[in-house]
């Protein structure tokens, strides 16, 4: 039985990996489908706080890719992302995140070969992992609410005794 | 001179002295906003004087008709002032620093747990090591030390270093007796990283379900200076809903700590103003380590130093990323 499909989100600098990855599909390099990219204009455009939205909104794994150090479009975004985006990555599991969730790797235009290895290996390295936990999304009020319905005990005097 | 004539001094010079003065009770003390010298004789600055006043410093900067603002701080509170300094928030021209030898600062909570009665107390006062409560007809004898709010007791730094006074900034001591130095570290996030992943993750889950969205903790940051820009409350782009879902209460906190990157100095301000008493500093304190391990950083200890984050290395010394 086939493993199902898991929600990976791709945040790729558009001056290399969104091409490498448009290489390697021009080229039909086979490739698993869980990756949704996101297009960016740099990775320095790259806000940690993207990697745990993506987590908390559902995704299982986040992977960021851009230019290799020294060959950034804009001269230095990929090194200002460098420093947030491995922060970000070992502030994860304070928060009980597994931190293999997240990787950020360089892959230039030319690299289509390489795009495929990275896209392969943290989609099996994302189905290694179970699930990514979610929170309850329902609000205080529902919660409330709930727990009114379940509690054994009346509501509130007024109502005691009435069915 | 005693301290007390030492801030009139220093008033003379400015046109206020940021203090902390009597509060709504004897336990409690409030921040003063001392302008004329008799305002002074109010000041409380022992133990009961537990919040930071940097907070108030940039908007009050921003006032015209502020000459110089004079400034009580502990000295956890001068690395505040120094990370403000650091990213040009303030002037260091129109600064006065006033530090006080650090005794430690009380933990309300740890207050009320102790003696429940103190809610509503006719008398609190400090005799020797122990605060005295009378409340209910009865006395209470706290030891001090069992007092104090967890970051006072594990502070390595009571009494200000003459390196840490910000460069061009006037800085005036007060007398006293500073506590005895804590080993610092980072034994409460320790202690909770040694939870399984699963734990944490529960943990965080209930303690956010008890968050009420007050953002008690991002107003008595002193890093905090967004005000009214804060993306907590922008429409766009709209990262924060308005439900009161643990998701977006979770993901605010996130966003304060990833906000607060090789800035945030460690004050323990954010924990102590939560009402639901959310440990909310513990996501801060490992920003912090992750901060010291890769760029062997601490935030307003220099005020000339850049924030690590706002820089970059072309060959970083300790980060190994994928695809070298």
């Amino acid at each position: 039985m086939p493993i199902l499909e898991r929600r990976i989100i791709g945040f790729l600098c558009n001056w290399c990996s969104y091409g490498g990855a448009d290489a390697a599909g021009v080229s039909r390099f086979t490739q698993p489908t869980d990756l949704r990219v996101v297009r960016l204009p740099c990775t320095g455009r790259m806000n940690p706080i993207f990697v745990v939205k993506a987590l908390l909104a559902g995704a299982d794994g986040v992977l960021v890719s851009g230019c290799h150090p020294k060959d950034c479009h804009y001269s230095e975004g990929n090194y200002y992302a460098r420093r947030r985006l491995e922060v970000i990555k070992r502030f994860l599991p304070v928060l009980g995140i597994e931190p293999l969730r997240f990787e950020y790797t360089w892959v230039s235009a030319a690299e289509a070969k390489r795009w495929q290895e990275v896209v392969t290996a943290f989609t099996e390295q994302i189905h290694a992992l179970p699930p990514v936990p979610r929170l309850p999304d329902d609000t205080g009020i529902e919660r409330l609410l709930r727990e009114l319905e379940n509690s054994p005990l009346p509501i509130c005097g007024c109502h005691a005794g009435h069915e | 001179m005693n301290n007390t004539e030492i801030m009139k001094n220093v008033l003379e010079r400015a046109s206020v002295l940021l203090a902390w003065g009597p509060g709504h009770d004897a336990l409690h003390a409030s921040p003063l906003f001392a302008r004329k010298a008799h305002d002074v004789d109010k000041v409380v600055m022992d133990v009961r004087a537990v919040q930071s006043l940097a907070a108030y410093l940039p908007p009050l900067f921003q006032s015209e008709k502020e000459g110089r603002i004079a400034v009580l701080a502990r000295p956890c509170h001068v690395r505040s002032i120094t990370a403000l300094l650091q990213e040009e928030l303030i002037p260091v021209e129109r600064l006065i620093l006033v530090v006080l030898p650090c005794q430690g600062k009380l933990d309300m909570a740890k207050v009320m747990a102790a003696c429940p009665a103190a809610e509503s107390l006719d008398a609190a006062f400090v005799d020797g090591d122990n605060l005295v409560i009378n409340a209910d007809g009865r006395q209470w004898l706290l030891r001090l030390e069992t007092m104090l709010s967890p970051a006072c007791v594990r502070c390595p730094m009571p009494e200000l270093p003459d390196a840490m006074i910000p460069e061009g900034c006037e800085c005036v001591r007060l007398d006293g007796q500073a506590r005895r130095p804590g080993e610092g570290g980072y034994a409460a996030l320790d202690a909770f990283m040694e939870k399984t992943p699963q734990e944490r993750w529960e943990f965080w889950k209930q303690e956010m379900s008890r968050c009420i969205r007050c953002y008690a903790c991002r107003n008595a940051c002193p890093m905090c200076v967004c005000r009214d820009h804060c993306v907590a409350s922008a429409r766009d782009p709209h990262w924060l809903s308005e439900l009161d879902s643990v998701t977006d209460k979770l993901l605010f906190q996130v966003i304060h700590a990833t906000h607060l990157a090789g800035r945030c100095t460690g004050c323990g301000e954010c924990t102590r103003a939560c009402p639901m008493g959310i440990p909310v500093g513990l996501l801060k304190m490992q920003m912090n380590k992750i901060v010291e391990e890769l760029f062997g950083y601490k935030a307003g200890m220099d005020s000339k130093a850049t924030p690590p984050l706002l820089t970059f290395e072309a060959i970083e010394k300790n980060i190994r990323e994928k695809g070298k």
